[in-house]
């Protein structure tokens, strides 16, 4: 075992051989030096990364007629908090956007995220080779390109007369999601069949073994789906403009839209757009923030088995 | 025997409800939209078969049938290639960095988290003739730059692009990064390698289950990458396959010709992913050796 | 076992899905026949009878008419109810949708340039026989023009003969050249003011000379960016487009096949003039209404409406305000007096499925009439029926201020002259427009010299070829369904 020697010491010779007193400086030298390299790097491009937000942030704070000054500032000389407020009256829809939304996020994650569990605990505990062969087709489901279910999807609910109604948003999400199935199934691998057996014996119904045993084990990975999936149908734009056509029915992302190409004098009110954008950002944040821990206990490709 | 008849039974049980959903949303829509494809259908009565005609015309007088597929193609190299190097690069600074390193990620990842309408209105904004950026530039003396006319159309939706999927790469990639064994990396600093070797022979490998997925799930999005394009414009610069399948679709209402136009997508998805599987899956390596 | 559940399996999973798709197949066919519509529960409180009007109105026009009901229609029809749809998104790809659907509103906005598919699909009522036994509203109380825009007879594939299927409920047309005077030397006024038959509509200039005109009244600063536009082009710039093609004895499209005329040399060179006079106008980087800046006076020239001094304001121009027929190519004794087109018409058709197309023509009789009559007072749109220019429009104890009563009395001019520019029945004015407003910009970019992607052949290629698309799918559809 080296010792670590003081520099700044004599040390009489005949001690242990000790490493050539500038090595050791000269390495953490050397580290320290890259990793100020790398923080810069980072810093800067971290900079470029958030610059278009922060510009964002601080142009939905301007008035109208400093936006579109020829002259560019980036912060507001006045802050214009009306701009904000006028999001909330820029339609007379506007909350009922927003409970558009919530309602499709309740419902669409809730039916999905059961949807998945079952569908997960299928494929990892009832082993055959139909499940095998599913699975490939399961995963072959991600390859097909949205523009061939679009046509016929529409037409099929055209026909159906629901078009313009919530069912075309919300029925397909009984299917579950091929993604989170696929790291469902990763996560009830894990879980040794050991305890799933012993619990059989016990009398316990393979719905009950799913709900006592395999779900509190899989929380980090179902809670992920569920933000997630959350965070997905805030957002969600070009799924509803397919569908939905009354504006009272439109959910936020179709309203934004449509006031976009409100004008005046030609231009857009861009302020109270990146106001609303602003404001429509902050759940899609805090549900990340949220989730941001949970994803990475729930997965795991590199790795093997867990648990 | 009975034991796994019942667990046959049980498994279709569990998973009915994807057996379901999948058959009417997924494989109906498939197989009606072939059918769709050989037809004349413009939401008028019941589709009329006509054969080939569809695809005959796509190819022989659909004016920019080849160009959205160049497109098309340029646009998901140009964003695929761009974040995964970058994200990859950033992945491993990250990673050698002692502190922040939770600080960093979270502010790459902050414009993926962006709703799809928010990051819109923002580089709408951004690259308006008289928008941020030209306001920047006038500040500085420059000329505006139209960031949204043929020439530089495309540059801005990749640009666009990599700035929203920078940080998705980084999350699947950073803890890949970091998953690989220190003592392997050390091993070879004994033998006097260089970073850059370290990363080629150590990490590359190890980190290359994910890159894969990452590529594959990145082409096949990027081949049917419309969002952009149908939000800021571009004109012929930028229109891409899936792009015009909707135009055809939903404003002009030829169902046919939309669903031929799909299929020929769908193919060329299929071509490309099957290359890569067999080109690229020699190449992954499995340290449990899958 | 094995087998045999495998059989059962897959047995089980085909069905569900032939099923699936036997049920929704066969369910396109709209719901079974209604009873019959009781006319005499219309003026009764208790009369249930729902009507549905599903338009292109914004959400302002659609609360004054909301109020005009309540106040007015819901009086005279207490069993009438009224549902006023709008949405938002292409209006008539939208309906198309609803009537495969079967869901399609009762009472449907209907433009002439898009009306073709919908009676030739057979989806509209003919409205003869509602006007002949109605009490408020004849057909020939409306302008002539009506029949032009929305009579069609199907053996002869012509418009303007055989029954009616819609009708105008005002006439909002773009189609006349509003200038400020102020911005005008005195050769440039004396120009577009020429006015041989003193009409107070300024004659029609020739391309020649408005083309020059709308580029000598260009205004730059120092940077480069137009401070004074010469000429902007309307809202809808497709529908000016083929105004102009028009008024050079043309047409987009040739009316025995259906397919472009973009290939021919004559109506290149109307293309030439208009895009150029466009592209140095910086038109794509003009706003896109161009009534504000119009009336902030910077705008010499631009083609508008008569709704135009109502909601834009252009009476406050006063004086300065100037109004001239469109440009046509040459100028001759004919020409003088140009005739503008209809294609801003907006009107009703009545739905062919609908179960209460009595009471949906009772909305509409009404309409004309009363809400019509309260249209005219704000000099908004010209009304349908021609009673109102004289009675209210032009009457000075109604219409006080004196620049709108000279604007109204110009357009009633015109409309007496008008005439509806051809319609293709292959290719809707839609699809057309949808075609220019992709590639006008690239065109107009190749013009100023920015790039070589667009010259003006390729522009006219690209019409040629996506009009040719659609025409070839809907006669081969037409032809297919017999």
């Amino acid at each position: 075992m080296q010792t670590a020697t003081d520099p700044m010491q004599a040390v009489p010779a005949e001690a242990e051989p000790r490493k050539p007193k500038n090595s050791f400086r000269g390495k953490k030298m050397r580290t320290l030096r890259k990793n100020i390299a790398f923080y810069i790097i980072l810093a800067l491009i971290g900079v470029m990364m958030v610059l278009p937000t922060a510009v964002m942030i601080f142009s939905s704070f301007k008035s109208f007629d400093e936006y579109y000054a020829l002259k560019f500032r980036f912060f507001p000389s006045v802050w214009h908090f009306d701009n904000y407020v006028r999001v909330f009256t820029s339609s007379e829809h506007f909350f009922t956007w927003v409970g558009n939304t919530i309602v499709l996020i309740v419902l669409n994650t809730v039916l999905c995220t059961f949807s998945t569990i079952l569908v997960a605990y299928g494929f990892a505990k009832f082993r055959c080779k139909l499940a095998d062969v599913l699975f490939m087709v399961l995963l072959c489901t991600m390859m097909i390109p949205w523009a061939v279910t679009m046509v016929p999807s529409f037409v099929v609910w055209a026909r159906l007369k629901l078009t313009d109604t919530i069912f075309p948003l919300l029925l397909p999400s009984i299917g579950g999601s091929a993604f989170y199935t696929f790291m469902f199934k990763q996560n009830m691998r894990g879980i040794p069949n050991e305890i799933m057996e012993a619990a059989e014996m016990d009398g316990a119904g393979s719905f009950k073994r799913l709900w006592t045993i395999v779900v509190p084990n899989c929380v980090p990975a179902i809670a992920t789906m569920v933000l997630f999936t959350a965070m997905g149908i805030w957002g969600d734009y070009l799924g509803p403009l397919i569908y939905l056509r009354t504006p009272s029915k439109f959910n936020i992302s179709l309203g934004l839209n449509m006031l976009r190409s409100q004008t005046t004098d030609g231009k857009q009110d861009a302020p109270m757009l990146l106001a609303a954008s602003v404001l429509m950002a902050i759940p899609s944040i805090a549900l990340y923030f949220l989730g941001t821990g949970l994803f990475s206990k729930g997965i795991s490709l590199q790795g093997g088995v867990k648990g | 025997m009975k034991r796994q008849t019942k667990t046959v039974v049980q498994f279709l049980g569990y998973v009915s409800p994807w057996l379901v959903g999948f058959s009417c949303f997924g494989l109906f829509p498939m197989v009606y939209s072939l059918y769709m494809s050989f037809c004349s259908y413009m939401m008028v009565g019941k589709p009329i078969w006509i054969g080939f005609q569809n695809f005959i015309d796509l190819f022989t007088k659909e004016r920019f049938f080849y160009k959205t597929f160049a497109n098309t193609f340029v646009f998901m190299t140009a964003t695929t290639v761009a974040t995964l190097v970058l994200g990859l690069l950033f992945s491993v600074l990250i990673n050698s960095i002692p502190r922040c390193k939770r600080f960093f990620q979270t502010v790459y990842y902050l414009p993926a988290i962006l709703p799809f309408i928010a990051g819109t209105m923002l580089w709408e904004s951004m690259y308006a003739r008289f928008g941020i950026l030209n306001g920047i530039l006038g500040n500085l003396g420059l000329g505006p730059i139209e960031f949204l006319n043929t020439n530089n159309a495309m540059t801005s939706l990749v640009v666009m692009s990599v700035w929203g999927g920078i940080g998705g790469k980084i999350t699947m990639l950073l803890p890949a990064v970091a998953a690989v064994p220190q003592e392997q990396l050390e091993s070879m600093d004994l033998d006097g390698a260089n970073a850059w070797s370290k990363f080629v022979h150590v990490t590359l490998p190890m980190i290359s289950p994910t890159l894969f997925y990452l590529l594959i799930m990145d082409i096949i999005g990027g081949l049917q990458a419309y969002g952009p394009m149908m939000m800021l414009g571009g004109g012929t610069a930028t229109i891409t396959a899936t792009l015009q399948i909707y135009n055809y679709a939903m404003i002009d209402h030829l169902m046919g010709y939309a669903s031929a136009y799909a299929w020929i997508v769908f193919v060329l998805v299929l071509i490309v992913t099957v290359i890569f599987f067999k080109f690229g899956g020699r190449k992954v390596y499995y340290a449990d050796g899958d | 076992m094995k087998k045999s559940f495998w059989k059962i399996a897959a047995v089980a999973f085909a069905s569900l899905f032939v099923c699936t798709g036997c049920g929704i197949l066969g369910g396109g066919t709209s719901g079974g026949g209604g009873e019959e519509e009781d006319e005499s529960t219309f003026g009764s409180a208790s009369g249930k009878t729902v009507v549905t009007y599903y338009s292109f109105n914004n959400e302002q026009t659609n609360r004054e008419l909301q109020k005009a009901v309540e106040e007015d229609f819901n009086v005279k029809y207490p069993g009438i109810h009224v549902d006023l749809r709008i949405s938002t998104g292409s209006f008539f790809t939208n309906v198309f949708n609803d009537f495969a659907g079967g869901t399609a509103a009762d009472i449907i906005g209907m433009e002439p340039g898009e009306i073709a598919p919908f009676v030739m699909y057979d989806y509209l009522e003919p409205l003869d026989e509602y006007f002949a036994s109605s009490e408020i509203v004849h057909q020939d109380d409306i302008w002539a023009v009506n029949k032009q825009a929305y009579c069609y007879d199907q053996s002869t594939m012509k418009f303007g003969t055989g029954k009616l299927y819609a009708v105008m409920k005002d006439w909002s047309t773009d189609a006349m050249l509003f200038y400020n005077k102020a911005l005008l030397s005195e050769e440039q006024l004396a120009i577009i003011g020429r006015d041989a038959n003193n009409d107070g509509i300024g004659d029609p200039m020739t391309f020649d000379e408005f083309s020059k005109l709308a580029v000598d009244l260009i205004k730059s600063d120092s940077k480069g960016s137009v401070t004074q536009y010469g000429y902007l082009p309307g809202l809808h710039e497709a529908k000016v487009l083929a105004q102009f093609l028009a008024n050079a004895g043309l047409s987009w499209f040739d009316p025995a096949t259906g397919y472009s005329t973009f290939k021919n040399a004559d109506v290149q060179n109307v293309l030439n003039m208009y895009y150029t006079v466009l592209a140095k106008n910086d038109k794509d980087h003009a706003p896109g209404n161009p009534y504000p800046i119009f009336r902030q006076g910077q705008v010499a020239m631009c083609m508008g409406g008569l709704y135009c001094t109502d909601m834009y304001d252009f009476d406050g121009l006063g004086d300065n305000l100037g109004i001239a027929y469109p440009p046509v190519k040459t100028r001759t004794a004919e020409t003088t007096e140009s005739i503008p087109y209809t294609t801003g018409c907006v009107g009703f058709a009545i739905n062919k499925e609908s179960k209460s197309k009595k009471a949906s023509f009772r909305f509409i009789e009404w309409y004309l009439d009363y809400f019509g009559a309260q249209d005219a007072r704000k000099l908004n749109n010209f009304p349908a029926l021609q009673k109102y220019a004289d009675s209210i429009m032009l009457n000075p104890e109604i219409n006080t201020n004196a620049t709108m009563r000279r604007i109204a009395a110009c357009f009633n001019e015109s409309l007496k002259r008008a005439a509806v520019i051809d319609r293709n029945l292959w290719c809707s004015q839609a699809s057309f427009e949808g075609i220019e407003n992709m590639y006008a910009g690239e065109l107009m970019e190749t013009i100023r010299g920015k790039n070589n992607n667009r010259p003006l052949s390729d522009f006219c290629d690209i019409l040629d070829s996506g009009i040719r698309n659609q025409v070839d799918q809907r006669k081969r559809d037409y032809e297919t369904r017999g």
